[in-house]
């Protein structure tokens, strides 16, 4: 399970581990770190877990079983650079990104924006052709809303 | 958001216990995971004061999933693994740039001119002899700088592409420059025989090179590993 979206229903967490929702996310992982990192300069791995959660307003959480395996893969690739520190009463391990990252992380972004843009499409024909905003949200019941709104 | 209250000595030191006893045996993947679980213990006991340390810490590890931290410690080992050969890739290509260019060079002049020179057998024997002592060199180096038994780390555990030169390195220089003196025309094997010798250098040169770059990286930001 990559990423665990959340919702708060009776004042109880549950997180739907619902394989097509990981699926959706999982190619995603490395480039969303590869963005942070590159937003944000150094980061260490609970504080990247934090600020998708506060990015997405707790929708979106990243499971610590993936953030690291991908961050140390990408570490493997020569994408991240490492740097120990000391925090406290402990050690933390830093990541930043490498100029090979950046360019990667450019590249990886904008084969997701084409992908982004190729699934509206897809899940919503009327999209490509009537020229519906940019920056219509791709959830089902968004394209569903848009669809009765401008098809009535 | 309340400010979490950071956490004892003593609480690490339980941390540092728990994740032991899930194997994970080391200290690189300990310290990242110490760390992760400590930032949201604390998080969690500030959120909620009620919540016991031991309470917490179950709590977080079980955002882990199923297979815990066993996934983690196999992936960080293919990591590893994957970024030893690209060290040994890079450290080739270093040997054939500037300035390390020149002395590969020399050292293929010396191979050549050293078969030319000799008993295409008795160069074999010489060479076999000087990697031996290479490799046997790079043994002391490799107990020399290894960090001490309480801290192992991941990236001097699996880096497989950079020993496996060394532990073949005899083969190409002793058996197969023997074969092909064997089997080959001297117009053949004086060519391959000399060759194969430089590649198996640079090859063991490059391993070495890598080992000591990935040691020097290990000791700068595992300090407390090698004191």
């Amino acid at each position: 399970m990559i990423f665990a979206a959340k919702f708060d229903t009776l004042e109880t967490e549950v997180y739907i581990y619902a394989m097509n929702n990981s699926q959706l996310y999982k190619g995603s992982l490395t480039t969303v770190i590869l963005r942070l990192l590159e937003e944000n300069g150094r980061m260490y791995g609970y504080e990247m877990t934090q600020k998708v959660k506060e990015m997405t307003s707790d929708e979106v959480t990243i499971n610590e079983g993936a953030l690291y395996p991908a961050l140390h893969k990408l570490e493997a690739e020569g994408l991240l650079t490492v740097e120990v520190v000391p925090a406290g009463n402990r050690l933390r391990k830093y990541y930043a990104i490498t100029p090979q990252g950046q360019t990667e992380a450019v590249d990886r972004l904008a084969e997701l924006e084409t992908f982004i843009e190729h699934m509206r499409i897809l899940l919503s024909p009327q999209v490509g052709r009537t020229g519906a905003p940019a920056n219509l949200c791709v959830r089902p019941a968004c394209v569903s809303q848009w669809h009765n709104a401008n098809n009535p | 958001m309340p400010t979490p209250t950071p956490l004892t000595d003593e609480q690490i030191g339980t941390l540092f216990k728990f994740v032991k006893s899930k194997y994970v045996d080391f200290y690189d993947v300990q310290i990242e995971l110490v760390d992760h679980l400590a930032s949201e213990v604390e998080q969690r006991m500030a959120e909620a004061p009620g919540v016991t340390f031991d309470a917490a810490l179950q709590q977080v590890y079980r955002g882990f999933g199923i297979f815990g931290f066993s996934d983690l410690v196999e992936e960080k080992q293919k990591a590893v693994n994957k970024q030893s050969r690209v060290l040994w890739w890079e450290s080739v290509k270093h040997l054939f740039r500037l300035p390390m260019l020149i002395g590969s060079l020399i050292g293929g002049m010396i191979v050549f001119v050293g078969f030319d020179s000799l008993n295409p057998v008795t160069f074999v024997h010489t060479n076999a002899v000087l990697s031996c002592l290479a490799v046997i060199g790079i043994v002391v180096y490799f107990f020399k700088t290894s960090p001490s038994k309480k801290y192992k780390l991941t990236p001097l555990q699996y880096s497989g592409a950079l020993y496996c030169w060394n532990l073949i390195h005899f083969h190409p220089i002793y058996f197969v420059s023997k074969g092909f003196i064997d089997y080959y025309p001297p117009e053949v094997y004086s060519v391959l025989v000399p060759l194969l010798c430089w590649a198996s250098w640079i090859g063991f040169t490059a391993s070495a090179l890598g080992y000591k770059k990935l040691t020097e990286e290990c000791r700068k930001q595992f300090p407390l590993a090698f004191a």
